[in-house]
């Protein structure tokens, strides 16, 4: 029997149509901003390459990140990425228990050592030898480095992972630690926020597949194709910014228009995420929409910048220590022509529609 | 002063009239190119036709300034005046944005190289808090149909696709913003956003190559092709 099967035969095996199958692909496609044509490249990798093994561990969290990913619309989660990967390992939706369960994460390390790829949900505590957060009788933080020492390369699932969230915040207690200061010596990708979009989680992982390789990063770990824009940039609401038009109180009038949320705390301006584009449940909503402001769930400490509903003063410091890309405009700010065409040029370029996008 | 002879033409409203505008006498078909100056009356090189004093006369046939009609100057489409009403109501916004922490005091309201472009015309806006591509309507209230907030309108530039949102103002009717720069504290002076803006709509002017996808694209197995045992594309 085959090791490995592939990502079509399981769909195939499952009574999924080869029609079902391709129109997949090219939701896939454009959920990931790529052009069309790249539906047949990404059929293709399906078709012929070998699922990727996944071990998902769990550390201190929430299961908000699990919640969110079992509820992809496209690629649906349900009937296909969980088919698209093997995740042979994942104490919430994995049916053995105890013994057993610690039995598949040892025997997946061992048959696909350097192959697989483990995703962390949440983060180990280091304080008392990382005694507040127990797995299988050990501490989170050994089967955390046991599971990363062979793997081919580690997602960071959510703020958690990524930087630390509710349990890092001050003064935090436990020690709790992102993955990536705990594992150095891997590729780690981030993809925070809390939980994270399920269109994005599945887009990482389909781009993984598809391409055998990371999608690109930015220089603070997350992939550029999902974390490249502020919500603020493609704000629904942003006319009314622009205009000086904003909410002054819940409830106002200007709550009822609808206007700008940045006097309530709304945190847009300086957080990086795909919300104002992608949107929740399937594409229905995102916080804004519903009224209330963005708290920047995805950023770097969020829990202890301050209420949610604190108007952002600080926003020239924030604003440039969380965009990654920014090219030495800061301290000397646009001057000299080469860097203003630069700035233009990346500006215009972070602007333009996901190419092949057509919802 | 007489009233014109004709219907239409220059009437002392200079502050319309572009610097470099040739004006046209209407009589005798003389040229005043401000870029020349007029020899007979000893005026300068450089001095735009609103500022010829007013005796100044056609060299030509003796008639009045007010006999000269704009020669280069398209027939008025109002995006200048349009323009100028953009800036003049988000100059009136400054004023109360400006206490605000997204407020950059370095930079002023300025729009930069608004051209036509479909049915209306795109530039860029610069204000002390965001740098916005906008495409203002040709007809005033071509858009006002559309809901602010509802839909992204998507438009094509020659440098890709762009989602616009929808925006209305009081006074300047519904017009589309697709953002560039929000806030603006990464510009230390005007000079440097007026230099980015340039550059920006110079490069969504500029249609980008497609990378390689394109071509191997082209490369794809034509059905036809397979079945005459060809592989790999067309051979001629």
């Amino acid at each position: 029997m085959a090791a490995l099967e592939t990502f079509y035969d399981v769909i195939r095996r499952q009574g999924i149509s080869r029609r079902s199958f391709l129109k997949f692909c090219s939701l896939a496609a454009a959920s990931m901003g790529l052009p069309p044509a790249m539906a047949g490249r990404i059929a293709h990798a399906m078709e012929t390459k070998p699922r990727i093994p996944v071990l998902w561990v769990h550390g201190l969290e929430c299961t908000c990140c699990s919640e969110s990913f079992i509820r992809s619309a496209h690629p649906l989660a349900k009937d296909v990425i969980l088919s698209m990967i093997s995740l042979d390992y994942d104490p919430v939706i994995m049916a053995a228990a105890g013994d057993q369960a610690e039995a598949a994460l040892e025997d997946t390390i061992q048959r696909y050592k350097g192959n697989y790829i483990l995703a962390v949900e949440g983060n180990p505590p280091l304080n008392e030898d990382g005694m507040f957060c127990i797995v299988g009788g050990k501490p989170f933080t050994e089967q955390l480095k046991h599971a990363a020492k062979d793997a081919m390369a580690v997602i960071s699932w959510g703020s958690c992972a990524s930087w630390g969230c509710v349990q890092a915040a001050h003064p935090n207690p436990t020690q709790a630690t992102p993955v990536h200061k705990v594992i150095t010596d891997k590729p780690v990708i981030k993809v925070p926020g809390c939980p994270p979009i399920a269109e994005v989680m599945t887009g990482v992982v389909t781009y993984m597949l598809t391409f055998g390789r990371l999608p690109e990063l930015d220089r603070q770990g997350r992939p550029k194709m999902f974390y490249s824009q502020r919500i603020h940039d493609k704000c629904y609401r942003r006319p009314h910014f622009d205009a000086g038009q904003f909410v002054e109180e819940w409830d106002d009038e200007g709550a009822r228009k609808g206007y700008c949320l940045y006097k309530m705390g709304c945190k847009g301006p300086t957080t990086y995420n795909a919300c104002s584009t992608t949107r929740w449940n399937e594409g229905v909503s995102f916080p804004i929409q519903s009224g209330h402001g963005c708290i920047g769930c995805s950023e770097d400490g969020f829990w202890d910048k301050g209420s949610f509903y604190e108007r952002l003063t600080d926003i020239k410091q924030f604003g440039i220590e969380a965009n990654a890309d920014k090219i030495g405009m800061t301290a000397a700010g646009v001057a000299g022509a080469a860097i203003a065409t630069h700035a233009a040029l990346s500006a215009v370029k972070r602007a333009r529609a996901g190419k092949g996008e057509n919802q | 002063m007489t009233a014109p002879l004709l219907p239409g033409i220059f009437t002392g409203g200079g502050d319309r009239l572009g610097e470099q505008t040739r004006l046209e006498c209407g009589v005798c078909w003389h040229v005043y190119d401000p870029a020349r100056g007029c020899e007979v009356w000893e005026i300068p090189p450089g001095t735009p036709f609103a500022a010829l004093p007013d005796h100044w006369r056609c060299p030509n046939c003796d008639n009045e300034k007010s006999v000269f009609l704009p020669l280069d100057q398209a027939p008025e489409d109002g995006m200048d005046s349009r323009v100028a009403a953009l800036v003049a109501c988000f100059e009136e916004t400054a004023q109360r944005m400006c206490d605000l922490p997204v407020h950059n005091p370095a930079l002023r309201v300025d729009a930069v190289g608004f051209r036509p472009f479909g049915e209306g015309w795109l530039g860029i806006l610069i204000t002390p808090w965001f740098m916005n591509i906008v495409l203002l309507p040709k007809q005033a209230d071509a858009w006002d149909h559309l809901m602010p907030g509802a839909e992204k309108q998507r438009h094509a530039l020659p440098a890709g696709s762009y989602d616009f949102e929808v925006a209305r103002a009081e006074g300047m009717g519904t017009y589309q913003t697709c953002s560039l720069f929000s806030p603006m504290h990464e510009f230390a002076d005007h000079e440097g956003a007026r230099l980015t803006a340039e550059a920006a709509i110079d490069a969504l002017m500029t249609a980008e190559e497609e990378p390689q996808e394109a071509e191997a694209d082209s490369r794809r197995i034509d059905r036809r092709d397979l079945l005459r045992g060809r592989f790999g594309g067309p051979e001629n």
